[in-house]
């Protein structure tokens, strides 16, 4: 071998040395190849503080423990706001857990001050896709602007989706004295959404782009997605001008269910659990 | 009366619970959440919501917890160490019964009841002087054997002396039955057990010997448990060093992914967060938050960490109020008063630009905007918002908006003069039907008391609905301090209610004032200030701030 081979090999080898490196930081740090380990399918659990989403997931969760132990009047343990969000399993349909799959169940905390890692958590970590269903948990007995303030913002990013995803308002704590029946929340909110949407597009209409802006873009939509570049835009698309705003416009599902989970009476909602596993698959 | 105790985790579930009352813990939940708690010692710390006061303890991912209704007398030393045993007894007996069955969990209960129990009679002790009814604390107990406790809880309150004396005498023989070396404990343990067990007798002089039995039964019980257990906090301080061999080796297997230790990642990553002009102290919190938010794992991959420290500073910058301004103007359109917004900060930092361009927002949006000129300090101030006014005035003839804009001034002078002219402005926007009244204020330094005093005046004469302080994304280290003097200044019942940062666009990456403002004072940001034009204001985009401050 002489030395002009040997110069070349080494030339080469460093070569591949260096693209194989460059190759493999940009699967380990870039967002390329680099899977959260909440990417699959999951159901997740929203809505306002002290609604009752951490006693339903854990209730959900702790469903066929109970079962086991024979003892259908399991107690449900109280519970304090959660700090985290909580991540757990479900076998769905719940009405075979012999042909179940498991599915991811997420219990997301209602703080204001979590909003933007919810909205990051829905499109980067789980991301749309596998969203196969979100219950939005209502105290029956509360106010409801601000939960109307919330899904107006929450509207936009799960309408995204050809489809839109599937949305479960699970109206709890109907045993209380003061609550309100579901036909009623629902056109509150609905009443509530409807003047959000008024002033959000009667904002800045008449000025083309200047006013404030939201600055910000997310660049990484994923594929066949539709793009809406602000809440702005997607409520004028769902909304034409002089309407009231009604669930059915938008393209998910929107089921309304009362029950209660300290009660005990869920099944309302764990039908609709299995008819979106069912349906789905 | 009324307290509780609770054990929860970072899930929300709870543990343990002393008595039903477990719904006034969600307030403190939403301090934690927020950050708003006091911090007395690392992981201990203490907030005040309504009428309750809370104290709290965290260990791991654990957090022990409890209220009083009435600014009590305890001191935070008895508190913590009570909190630290209720702790330690929940988790060695978590540890050693994995099935929970109901024998444990009444064990617990007793346990636990028992110790909140010397708690409460300790605190009654100390009222004793002020003679609150004592008998009528929480009768929501459950456990058999704190019932006596109750009742002498109520016959102890006669004279002082004759009790101690007695407590001296019946105490000999517990020490003896209770393995004679009550007191060799380990310090803070054996001066508690022997105190417990005093106290413990006190009770029993008028109850039945079955019941004492039982009693004492726990109180050894607990010093078994409480002296077995060695301080948990102590081995974490003398963890490191070790770890870090393989210098250059460690380097490249770490660029490729694997884990590294932890407190040169701490290192690494506290000088990337000074170099984006965040300051020491805070970049040492939130180091500090992210090692203990990973569990003191020793060795984590870079990736964790950045995304830990991504969680973290978004969790910082995300308002906890809403920060819809226009919607909370609109409801308040049919008011009597209009809703009044104010601007302070630093000299030169942009409040009247600012104030300019919010202005104009509002403006646009059909929004009736009465400026109020109370920089009465500075010459040429009132002029420069004429001029902005002026401007306004123009652009929003040639636009289709049937909104007005105006000024309002009195010219310049001290003293009074300030809170004068806000008044008369405000009633002024009520008469002639506008809705926004923006109060321009003078630039002051923070760190002059003698400029500072008369913002809690002037507070307090003008009520405003909002204050905003604009700060200048220029200043290094000092908008710490800038951002605490200004929201302490108007004093203990009001804050201030947003941030504005202005000249952004001439920072670059370097955003990190905007973390040191946020973390000094809790306050969110509204705008950020990105030009020199009116509509160079825009709602602050965490995601991207945070990628450019962990990039």
């Amino acid at each position: 071998m002489d030395g002009v081979q040997i110069t070349l090999l080494t030339l080469l080898l460093g070569l591949l040395i260096t693209l194989g490196v460059s190759y493999f930081q940009s699967t380990t740090f870039g967002k390329i190849g680099v899977k959260s380990k909440h990417n699959r399918p999951t159901f997740m659990i929203l809505g306002p503080n002290n609604a009752g989403k951490t006693a339903l997931y854990f209730r959900l969760v702790n469903k066929l423990d109970d079962e086991d132990s024979g003892s259908g009047s399991s107690k449900i343990s109280p519970t304090v706001s959660s700090i985290e969000p909580n991540f757990g399993e479900v076998n769905l349909p719940f009405s075979s857990p012999s042909i179940g799959k498991p599915f991811q169940l997420i219990d997301f905390p209602g703080h204001l001050k979590y909003s933007q890692l919810l909205s990051k958590l829905m499109l980067e970590e789980v991301t749309l896709r596998k969203i196969k269903g979100v219950v939005y948990v209502i105290d029956s007995s509360s106010e409801l602007v601000e939960i109307a303030k919330n899904l107006f913002k929450l509207f936009p990013l799960t309408e995204r989706l050809t489809n839109g995803i599937d949305f479960l308002f699970a109206v709890n704590k109907n045993d209380l004295f003061n609550s309100r029946p579901v036909f009623k929340i629902q056109e509150i909110l609905e009443s509530e959404i409807s003047k959000l949407i008024k002033q959000e597009l009667s904002e800045k209409s008449r000025v083309g782009g200047s006013g404030i802006d939201q600055g910000d873009d997310d660049d990484d939509v994923e594929e066949g997605v539709a793009s809406f570049g602000d809440t702005r835009d997607f409520w004028s698309s769902v909304v034409s001008s002089k309407q009231e705003f009604k669930f059915e416009m938008l393209e998910g599902n929107m089921d309304f269910y009362s029950g209660s989970v300290l009660k005990n009476k869920i099944s309302p909602w764990e039908n609709w659990f299995d008819e979106k596993v069912v349906n789905t698959t | 009366m009324s307290q509780s105790l609770v054990i929860f985790n970072t899930s929300g579930k709870l543990h343990y619970q002393y008595n039903n009352k477990v719904h006034p813990f969600n307030e403190l939940v939403s301090s934690i959440v927020n950050e708003t708690f006091h911090e007395i010692e690392p992981n201990f710390f203490t907030t005040t919501s309504g009428q309750k006061r809370f104290y709290c303890l965290k260990r791991n991912k654990f957090y022990t917890a409890l209220y009083f209704d009435v600014i009590t007398t305890i001191d935070r030393e008895r508190i913590k160490r009570t909190l630290s045993d209720i702790w330690k007894t929940y988790a060695k007996i978590a540890e050693e019964e994995i099935v929970s069955d109901a024998k444990t969990t009444e064990k617990l209960q007793k346990l636990i009841d028992y110790q909140v129990e010397q708690l409460m009679k300790f605190k009654q002790e100390r009222n004793e002087l002020s003679k609150v009814d004592s008998g009528a604390v929480s009768s929501a107990n459950t456990s058999g054997t704190t019932t006596p406790v109750r009742k002498t809880g109520g016959v102890a309150s006669g004279p002082g002396t004759g009790k101690k004396m007695r407590k001296w005498d019946s105490g000999e023989p517990v020490e003896v039955s209770g393995d004679g070396t009550a007191l060799d404990y380990s310090e803070s343990k054996g001066e508690s057990g022997a105190e417990q067990s005093n106290n413990a007798d006190q009770l029993q002089i008028d109850q039945s010997a079955f019941k004492k039995e039982n009693d004492l039964f726990i109180v050894n019980e607990l010093n078994e448990i409480l002296d077995n257990d060695d301080d948990d906090e102590d081995d974490e301080a003398g963890e490191e060093s070790g770890s870090s061999g393989g210098g250059f080796f460690s380097k490249v297997s770490a660029y490729f992914g694997s884990t590294v230790p932890i407190d040169s990642l701490n290192k690494e990553f506290y000088n990337h967060l000074i170099s984006k002009n965040i300051s020491p102290p805070t970049a040492t919190k939130i180091t500090e938050k992210i090692k203990s938010e990973l569990n003191n794992q020793k060795q984590v991959t870079k990736q964790v960490y950045k995304q830990t420290l991504e969680t973290e500073l978004t969790k910082i910058l995300t308002p906890n109020v809403s920060t819809d301004l226009l919607y909370e103007i609109k409801g308040n359109k049919s008011g009597e008063r209009p809703f009044v917004i104010s601007v302070v900060g630093v000299n030169g930092v942009g409040k009247s630009t600012n104030l300019a361009k919010l202005a104009y927002w509002f403006l646009q949006n059909d929004l009736n905007v009465l400026i109020c000129a109370c920089d009465t300090f500075r010459s040429g101030a009132v002029e420069q918002l004429k001029v902005h006014v002026n401007n306004l005035q123009k652009l929003n003839s040639t636009s289709s908006s049937n909104s007005k804009i105006d000024i309002f001034e009195k010219g310049y002078g001290g003293g009074d003069h300030v809170v004068a002219t806000a008044k008369s402005a405000i009633q002024y926007a009520a008469q002639e039907n506008f809705d926004i009244v923006l109060i321009d204020t003078a630039g002051r330094t923070h760190s002059n008391a003698k400029l500072m005093a008369p913002l809690k005046k002037f507070g307090d004469a003008a009520n405003p609905d909002r204050i905003i302080m604009v700060g200048e994304a220029l200043v290094g280290t000092d908008s710490v301090e800038q951002a605490q003097n200004f929201n302490n200044a108007f004093g203990n019942r009001r804050s201030l209610d947003f941030f504005i940062i202005s000249k952004v666009d001439t920072v670059g990456d370097l955003v990190g004032t905007m973390i040191n403002m946020v973390m000094a004072t809790r306050v969110p940001i509204l705008f950020v200030g990105t030009g020199q034009t009116y509509t160079d204001i825009k709602r602050l985009s965490v995601k991207r701030v945070v990628n450019m401050l962990t990039s």
